[in-house]
């Protein structure tokens, strides 16, 4: 095998920083405008934006660091099927075309995660906790 | 049963990608080109592959590398942040499968049922 099986809790830890700072990455586009939003993201906030934005930054912040993660990561995914199913799914049923891949792709990896914990490289990992 | 649920929603996801290259559905409505042949036969056989959980490990390591290799070619040059890049999409799927080519396919794969882990 090209990838040894002893490394699937390091590489789980890799996963849940990408994605996490990934995903991290929507939450300081609304709350900070960092990196700055693209025209027509950048108007004022409204209570969904608040709540995602939210939720993003708080869930994606535990995540890149492993703290918490299977709580976390569970209210994220939960995001992001709300998300998907109410921004992205009346746009067309295929992922790929409805502006909804990487958001269903995150509600599919936050839910292993809630499942997997955080792996070896986790502040979970260092306190104890799985 | 989670990896494996992970497993087949991203390798589904991936093959939407190879049939639109092979087939045309879902249409992006891109124009084909000399990598568009090769890269469909990826995804929408090794999605295939990854989806049934069979030979998960070597196949999610290439597909992994297809990634690795679209995004840094294709996105990355347009900006560091994978949000202005539109590379979203791609990153996840490379971290994703890097870690299927460790983990496997988990309890629902083709792989179990053939006894490999």
């Amino acid at each position: 095998m090209p990838i040894p099986a002893g490394w699937a809790s390091k590489l789980l830890s890799v996963l849940r920083i990408a994605a996490g700072l990934a995903f991290l990455e929507h939450g300081t586009m609304k709350w900070l405008h960092f990196p700055p939003p693209p025209e027509g993201m950048s108007g004022p906030m409204n209570a969904m934006t608040m709540a995602s934005g939210t939720i993003e930054l708080v869930a994606g912040a535990l995540l890149v660091i492993g703290l918490f993660t299977r709580p976390a990561a569970f209210i994220a995914s939960g995001m992001c099927a709300v998300g998907y199913f109410m921004v992205h799914a009346p746009g067309g049923l295929f992922p790929a075309l409805n502006g909804g891949e990487a958001i269903m792709l995150y509600c599919f990896i936050f839910l292993y995660l809630a499942a997997a914990g955080g792996g070896a490289w986790s502040v979970d990992a260092q306190r104890g906790k799985s | 049963m989670a990896l494996s649920l992970m497993r087949v929603a991203v390798a589904l996801s991936f093959m939407q990608h190879g049939t639109d290259k092979l087939f045309g559905f879902p249409d992006f409505g891109g124009s084909p080109d000399a990598l568009t042949l090769p890269l469909g036969i990826l995804e929408f056989g090794g999605g295939g592959l990854v989806a049934l959980g069979l030979f998960t490990r070597p196949i999610a390591f290439i597909l992994s590398g297809q990634m690795a290799v679209a995004y840094w070619w294709v996105h990355a040059p347009g900006s560091f942040y994978p949000m202005a890049n539109g590379g979203e999409g791609a990153l996840l799927y490379c971290f994703a499968f890097l870690y299927l080519a460790a983990a496997g396919g988990g309890p629902w794969s083709l792989d179990i049922l053939r006894g490999r882990e």
